[in-house]
């Protein structure tokens, strides 16, 4: 059964993604960003938060060396992906990306770098 | 002359693209057509020489690669013309089996400079427990481990700056390049297959890179220089 975007959840409103330190990645700018492989979780499916629901301290709970990145929904939506809630007891924020069934490897790629491009910090924490 | 024996193939591995076969002393010969009968690969799927002992037909010796093992033999032996001259000069028969993502000459790269410092990098990323990204990620598997591995060892002796070496949540690895301009990622799946993305500016390409093709890679690395 394909899966149904969640039109409660408005293109404006803002997601966060953690980003794990292997994934800051420094450019020659000198700016930092997300690798693309940042948004690519081990299925094809990826969490995010939404931001309304929860707060940076709490996103970032249990997680002192990771970053936070932000994008509006609209976003990842205008490459395809689908978006649902998926409310956990401890996180109620919780949502997932969901990637198109029909998608190669080599689209999920080029989507997910589109998400690394297009984000902007929340909160950055340098690797050391 | 006793016959070879062909030693154990595993199915389903990658990484052998050619055999060239050596006949007694000095008397060294391409086959016109591939071949691969001869296969032997080894868990990490990269390349293995195999030495025959002629009066055995037995495998005297075989090179497992590794990257600190094999760097380490294509530091010795410079190449493999220089590894067929060596070793048909003591007068053994042998098979070389030849990865195409094997370097040509290692020692003249960044890689070699920053060789460990990667190595550092890949061994990081093998240490990574599961849930490492905070999301469920899975860790790394040996399989992308080895084709990273390949992969850096083929682009060895290109002038290409050094990557970033990322861990992917499915168990794979990418590689990624920038300059000013242009970014080029590989990513490595769990199973070891891999594809690219290369994006110059607005311009975006992709595919898969396969391990039998180390034409694609260098392709890549000439437009990643240019």
């Amino acid at each position: 059964m394909p899966w149904t975007d969640d039109l409660t959840i408005g293109s404006n409103d803002e997601i966060w993604r953690r980003i794990a330190p292997s994934h800051v990645i420094r450019l020659p700018s000198g700016d930092y960003r997300p690798s693309s492989a940042a948004f690519r979780d081990s299925e094809r499916a990826v969490s995010v938060h939404l931001a309304v629901l929860t707060t940076e301290a709490d996103a970032l709970d249990g997680y002192p060396e990771h970053s936070l990145a932000g994008l509006r929904v609209g976003a990842p939506r205008n490459l395809g992906y689908v978006i649902n809630r998926d409310p956990t007891p401890i996180d109620p924020s919780h949502a997932v990306l969901l990637v198109p069934t029909e998608w190669s490897d080599g689209q999920e790629q080029r989507a997910s770098r589109q998400l690394a491009i297009g984000c902007w910090w929340i909160r950055l924490r340098v690797p050391r | 002359m006793a016959e070879l024996v062909p030693p154990t193939t595993t199915p389903g591995s990658a990484g052998i693209s050619q055999i060239l076969s050596l006949g007694p002393a000095g008397k060294a010969t391409r086959p016109s057509s591939l071949t691969l009968d001869w296969q032997l690969v080894t868990s990490s799927g990269t390349a293995v020489v195999l030495e025959y002992d002629p009066s055995t037909s037995m495998p005297f010796r075989v090179y497992i690669t590794g990257l600190s093992d094999w760097a380490e033999r294509i530091r010795n032996h410079a190449d493999i013309r220089h590894l067929i001259g060596m070793v048909s000069g003591g007068g053994a028969y042998m098979h070389v089996v030849v990865d195409p993502e094997w370097p040509s000459n290692p020692d003249d790269s960044i890689f070699h400079t920053s060789r460990s410092e990667l190595e550092r990098e890949l061994k990081r990323l093998e240490q990574l427990p599961r849930g490492w990204n905070g999301y469920g990620s899975k860790q790394i598997e040996p399989a992308a481990m080895g084709r990273a591995r390949r992969l850096l060892l083929a682009l060895a002796d290109l002038s290409l700056p050094r990557p970033q070496v990322v861990p992917v949540a499915n168990g794979g690895i990418q590689l990624e390049w920038r300059s000013a301009n242009k970014e080029l990622e590989i990513q490595i799946f769990p199973d070891g297959h891999a594809i690219y993305t290369a994006a110059d500016r607005g311009e975006i390409s992709d595919g898969e890179l396969s391990p039998w093709d180390g034409t694609r890679v260098r392709a890549l690395a000439d437009w990643l220089t240019t």
